[in-house]
């Protein structure tokens, strides 16, 4: 995401990544990546759940991240043994999703243009003359 | 291309991890899609829950303020692991 946040602030986007970890993880991750949009955090997966995001790994997946010493409960401060599907999503400003990418194979990811080309169908469907809010426009 | 990338992590992934724990893995993605979990995902045309949750330095950050500002690009991943 980093390498296109130039580009989606061009087009007046904010950017926010949410995640399960402590924060102090984040922090080193923001530190070593050079990451310039928050990592909110998401104890417990209680925001994942509401888009609908949270699963429980089964005792033998847990087993199999206990043996690569991955131990979830440390990672993320609590012992739920949840974690969220990956998913990106753009919003518009009213609040609704305009669109969403989300897979369960953890090492899916969207690709970051297709991101950029979500938000700028997006200001382009909002800033078009003739359409219902061109009138907002100063 | 990310896909390409994340390809090649795959491959050493796949190469690194023995084959037992590998099965599992793989077995608990295909369960999750098989569950309907996909179905209940929040989608295209819905409302965004609002949020008010706290970045990595402690400041809490709100949906609100936001979409106040323009469109939002959220992105929610599980850990960088």
């Amino acid at each position: 995401m980093q390498q296109v946040v130039g580009t989606l602030k061009e087009h007046g986007a904010s950017i926010v990544a949410i995640t399960p970890q402590l924060a102090e993880a984040s922090r080193s991750l923001i530190e070593k990546q050079g990451i310039t949009f928050d990592l909110l955090s998401d104890p417990g997966n209680e925001y994942a759940a509401e888009l609908g995001l949270r699963f429980k790994l089964p005792d033998d997946l847990k087993a199999v991240y206990l043996s690569f010493g991955n131990d979830l409960a440390v990672r993320n401060g609590e012992s739920s043994w949840t974690l969220p599907m990956p998913g990106r999503f753009v919003i518009d400003r009213t609040g609704i999703v305009r669109a969403a990418d989300v897979d369960p194979d953890y090492q899916y990811r969207p690709e970051p243009q297709k991101t950029v080309d979500d938000v700028k169908t997006l200001a382009l469907a909002t800033s078009a003359p003739g359409t219902a809010h061109s009138h907002d426009r100063v | 291309m990310l896909a390409e990338r994340l390809e090649v992590i795959r491959q050493g992934a796949d190469k690194r991890i023995p084959p037992d724990k590998r099965a599992i893995m793989h077995r608990a993605t295909a369960d999750l899609r098989a569950s309907g979990i996909m179905d209940r995902v929040i989608k295209v045309g819905d409302r965004l829950p609002a949020f008010a949750l706290q970045n990595a330095f402690g400041r809490e950050v709100r949906s609100s303020d936001l979409l106040a500002k323009g469109p939002l690009v959220l992105t929610v991943f599980r850990g960088s692991w």
